[in-house]
């Protein structure tokens, strides 16, 4: 058995989630008693790694199609490593190329994975459904089966170890679709971390009251070290960009803290962030549906208790 | 001339996200001209999502007949009737119902057709599709021929039926093809619990000190974040 984690390098680095991922897999793997392979896309491979060896791609072409590109480049190496468990993150390009590969060889996949285990010879995995109201567990053969992690919160340890063999492979794919032109989404000024990376999110609703409500919690989110999210109607009204946005039409997270400030909760925005491990409200309407789902709720105004929450971080 | 294809979750009633991907075929229809065919796979209650797509304004609706519970085989199932079919542009939501993103990468490599995932914007010539498409951390304009398949990651608003459009799309004829389940995938629902009930709901109100002891709980929780970090 081969375990394959697929991991996503961004400046040289591993994100927050790679790390949670590598760290699943060295759990399985250990487990199993199975070597571990990571497979990259990076213009040099990291230096240091827990696995015995590490498969370096270049990044996909600038006019690629990306992960048509990157699907192609696992496929290749999956045709030689069968029985193989592949834990890759669960972000939005790696989870096209986990559909993509479970399609084109008949994979089973467990998506947007919370926590994962081996129990009676299966890989048995929890994700949230259904609103967020449930938690379901999933279970799949330990071979042949494609797993995305979507939750940094339940990391287990990453360890450095060894300089792992390096085997750097030259790829080319003539994608379908092909990349015009890239722009740059993220907001260079806030200095805050990535909402899918982060280990706490601070979001807010349309109770903020506009873009200085935003502003306010920007503040907290420096003071805690968090990532900015927001609703879709906060997105719509203007007062935030688009890739802040949590829910179906936003991004789906799993941090280990999500505090909502001032939002309402439609069905919508809890599917975004139901994985999170514990859910924070602040709302001054009580009857307001994210109450339902949440760890510990503050019945308030947030103009009034958020400045005395940053005063008292 | 368009024809587009719109892909419905499996649902008894229109998922918001689809009556979204219903928009944007419907704003591509009027900017370009053309005809929008409402597909989904399900049960017999797949059919009132399908009226609900016909009334925003689709032309016709296609039910595929087949009532499996597991979505890696819905796919499956969903692209084998798809392949019987003509169109230049299939547009799905990037989600399903359950919040599972490997849907249209299915699709992809079932049908073979390039993908242009979370378009936010789409332009069309003939031959050709054009999409500015969100990553996590940047926007890419892509373009494919077609036929092609995009993921419908607007923020468009749907527009609401009129009362007559209602009426008239309850009568309209929904056409349907019956597939047998002929694709296994090796994954299994073992169980489902209620996360309410790990949830611990403290929620302060009326207490005097309500600020206070909420942010004693905060502080607790943003300690133990933060010892994740330090393991």
């Amino acid at each position: 058995m081969n375990v394959i984690v697929l991991l996503d390098i961004r400046q040289g680095r591993l994100t927050p989630l790679s790390q949670a991922t590598l760290g699943h897999a060295q759990r399985i793997a250990n487990e199993l008693a199975a070597s571990i392979s990571a497979v990259c896309f990076a213009d040099a491979p990291p230096e240091h790694f827990s696995v015995g060896e590490v498969l370096h791609f270049q990044p996909p072409p600038d006019r690629c199609a990306p992960t048509e590109w990157m699907a192609g480049a696992v496929d290749l190496v999956l045709q030689s490593r069968s029985p193989f468990l592949l834990l890759m993150p669960s972000t939005r390009a790696f989870s096209e190329v986990a559909g993509r590969l479970s399609a084109r060889r008949t994979l089973s996949l467990l998506p947007d994975v919370q926590s994962l285990e081996i129990r009676d010879e299966s890989l048995v995995a929890r994700r949230g459904v259904k609103d967020g109201a449930l938690v379901a567990e999933w279970a799949a053969p330990l071979a042949n089966t494609v797993a995305t992690i979507a939750s940094a919160a339940t990391s287990a340890p990453f360890e450095r170890a060894d300089i792992p063999l390096v085997q750097s492979h030259d790829f080319s794919l003539k994608t379908l679709a092909h990349v015009l032109s890239r722009e740059a989404l993220r907001s260079s000024g806030d200095h805050l971390p990535a909402l899918e990376d982060a280990k706490i999110v601070v979001a807010g609703g349309v109770g903020m009251g506009g873009p200085e409500g935003f502003e306010q919690l920007r503040r907290l989110c420096h003071a805690l070290g968090a990532a900015l999210g927001a609703s879709r109607s906060a997105v719509m009204q203007g007062w935030i960009s688009a890739e802040h946005q949590v829910g179906l039409s936003g991004k789906i997270i799993s941090p280990a803290i999500y505090i909502a400030c001032g939002i309402s909760g439609s069905v919508q925005h809890q599917m975004g962030m139901s994985g999170a491990r514990t859910i924070v409200a602040i709302n001054q309407d009580r009857a307001a549906p994210i109450f339902g789902m949440a760890d510990i709720g503050l019945i308030a105004d947030v103009h009034v208790v958020l400045p005395r929450i940053i005063a008292q971080l | 001339m368009l024809k587009i294809y719109c892909c419905l979750n499996a649902s008894p009633t229109l998922d918001p996200q689809d009556a979204v991907v219903i928009e944007q075929a419907l704003r591509l229809a009027e900017e370009y001209g053309g005809s929008i065919t409402a597909v989904g796979i399900g049960a017999a209650d797949m059919q009132q999502s399908l009226v609900q797509a016909l009334a925003m304004g689709c032309h016709d609706a296609l039910w595929i007949d087949n009532e499996t519970q597991r979505e890696s085989a819905r796919w499956a199932l969903l692209a084998h009737a798809l392949r019987q079919q003509t169109f230049d542009l299939l547009l799905v939501s990037p989600y399903s119902l359950s919040g599972r993103k490997d849907g249209p990468g299915r699709l992809a490599e079932y049908l073979h057709l390039p993908l242009l995932p979370h378009v936010a914007e789409i332009q069309w010539r003939p031959g050709v599709l054009n999409g500015l498409c969100r990553d996590e951390d940047e926007a890419l304009r892509m373009e494919c021929p077609t036929p092609a398949i995009a993921s419908v990651a607007s923020n468009l608003s749907p527009r609401l039926p009129k009362l007559s459009a209602i009426v008239r799309a309850k009568k309209m004829p929904i056409s349907s093809i019956t597939i047998a389940d002929k694709v296994h995938f090796g994954e299994s629902c073992l169980a489902q619990h209620s996360v309410e009930a790990t949830r611990r709901r403290l929620i302060f109100d009326h207490e005097a000190d309500a600020l206070e002891l909420f942010m004693d709980a905060l502080k607790t929780e943003i300690g133990l974040a933060r010892g994740m970090d330090n393991q």
